[in-house]
């Protein structure tokens, strides 16, 4: 649009448009400091997952997920460290990660993606909003499509989702000689609060 | 003319699409800074064939393990097929109660049958290695007092009937399914046999390598310096074992040439040989129980 409005100068010769080029990258410069505060992180987040399985119900807490979300691109991301899991029992804490993920080979599990642009996600008020992207667990990277609620609020973002992941698709196998009793498909719930991000406190 | 006003559009383009392109993961994975965290896990269980691991039991869960060494399996070493290969004897059992009274420090009793051994035990972690390696390696401290409560004319005052045992144990996880374990062990016997010695220095040296996520491939050898032949030579004790981790059961199958269970036995004692056939099928079982202190309510 700024492009437009330079064109009339295009035939008063070199000096006045080089004014103008220089007029330009300062602004560019300075719309991209605009653009910058369209980045908003994590400030509070809590990653919870539900197995329910005949024996018994497991239940894991990650209150350290990281995400970022561009409200101009609409890029959204989100990384959560596996050792961060809580478990009630430690031993089954160490199972999950020595047996089961794998963390020290597999650290993180990641999901990126765009949030689709059949709602606004600029203005304040809550809306239904679905992401596209490609999550990654243990290793494996798959295309998925989560559904979730966002709510804007001034300058602060919360987003919930709850979503379903089969283990059998992410490479996780559970021995057939074992005590503990681990469901197929796990439920995970997903609630982040979000604040505009700055370099300095960028991830917890 | 046109030409700088394409340059201009092709810098504010490449800009916004630069800007847009900026890898919100890759931001999100370099902001994050690398983790210290101890490495789980390095062993399923504190020990492994004979020796003992850097693991040791969690705070408030009971290690109860239960121990069976069977006979020699060899002809010429007093097995074969007339009793089963040894499965008829019962060279040695223990029973321990190993108790993590905080996630670094393990107390235990135990009851071994083959020299008559009530065993009072302790275990440190002094160091756990790190995910980042600025801990290189694990290291723990083992001791140990066995009392033995048999009937003999040995001992004549009640002193005579202590043995000990310390550690110092060195373990390191090289990849998520191969770690090795290095203790030096130091024993001393209040009572020993005219010709024997009652100090005695002994090096062993494990591995366990993981073949599926559960289960494991264990060996390992110990030798006794300086032994002097008594009745039979002395010989350094191998083991080789399968490790199988259920969720809370941790069993163990091998094979052992040992002649007992508890480290102040088999360290100075072992007179079977592997090559005569002295070796013997073992196995142990260890259930974890949390006992005492409520379960961590995630998330409070």
């Amino acid at each position: 649009m700024i492009i437009f409005k330079l064109k009339p100068g295009y035939n008063k010769g070199i000096p006045k448009n080089n004014e103008k080029t220089l007029l330009l990258i300062i602004f560019i410069c300075f719309s991209r400091g605009v653009f910058a505060q369209e980045l908003f992180s994590v400030s509070k987040g809590l990653v919870t997952f539900y197995s329910h399985a005949p024996i018994e119900d497991i239940t894991a807490e990650n209150k350290q997920p990281g995400s970022m979300i561009n409200m101009t691109t609409r890029d959204i991301a989100v990384i959560i460290p596996i050792r961060n899991f809580k478990f009630a029992k430690e031993l089954m804490q160490e199972h999950f990660n020595e047996k089961y993920m794998e963390s020290e080979k597999y650290p993180m599990a990641s999901f990126k993606g765009i949030i689709t642009d059949d709602v606004d996600i600029s203005k304040d008020g809550e809306v239904q909003a679905t992401a596209k992207g490609i999550i990654s667990i243990h290793g494996v990277e798959k295309e998925m499509t989560l559904t979730g609620t966002m709510k804007r609020t001034g300058n602060s973002i919360s987003l919930i989702s709850d979503f379903k992941i089969a283990i059998k698709d992410f490479n996780i196998t559970v021995p057939k000689l074992l005590f503990e009793n681990i469901a197929e498909v796990i439920d995970v719930h997903v609630a982040l609060d979000y604040k505009p991000f700055q370099k300095s406190n960028s991830t917890k | 003319m046109k030409n700088i006003t394409t340059l201009i559009l092709f810098f504010f383009v490449s800009c916004g699409v630069g800007f847009a392109q900026e890898d919100l993961l890759k931001m999100l994975e370099t902001g994050s800074p690398v983790k210290r965290e101890p490495v789980l896990a390095m062993f399923k269980t504190n020990k492994l064939i004979n020796i003992h691991t850097n693991e040791t039991v969690r705070k408030n869960n009971l290690d109860v393990r239960i121990s069976h060494l069977f006979g020699n399996m060899g002809q010429e070493s007093g097995g074969g097929i007339h009793n089963l290969y040894g499965i008829d004897q019962s060279a040695d059992i223990r029973i321990g109660f190993h108790y993590g009274i905080t996630d670094h420090l393990m107390i235990g009793v135990s009851r071994a049958k083959r020299n008559e051994d009530l065993e009072g035990l302790i275990k440190y972690k002094i160091l756990n290695q790190t995910t980042d390696n600025a801990v290189p390696v694990s290291i723990s401290a083992f001791t140990n007092i066995a009392y033995s409560i048999k009937e003999s004319s040995d001992f004549i005052t009640n002193t005579y009937r202590f043995s000990y045992c310390s550690q110092l144990i060195f373990a390191r996880k090289f990849t998520s399914r191969f770690s090795v374990v290095v203790l030096p062990t130091f024993i001393h016997r209040n009572f020993v046999s005219a010709d024997d010695e009652n100090n005695t220095f002994s090096l062993s040296g494990g591995f366990r390598l993981k073949f599926t996520p559960s289960a494991s491939v264990i060996v390992d050898y110990s030798h006794t310096f300086g032994r002097p032949d008594l009745v039979l030579p002395h010989y350094d004790v191998v083991g080789v074992g399968i490790e199988v981790e259920t969720g809370g059961h941790v069993f163990t199958v091998m094979f052992s040439n040992a002649s007992g269970i508890l480290e102040n036995d088999y360290l100075v004692n072992t007179m079977d040989s592997w090559s005569k056939g002295g070796f013997k099928l073992s196995f142990n079982i260890s259930r974890m129980f949390k006992i005492g202190g409520a379960d961590a309510e995630p998330g409070k």
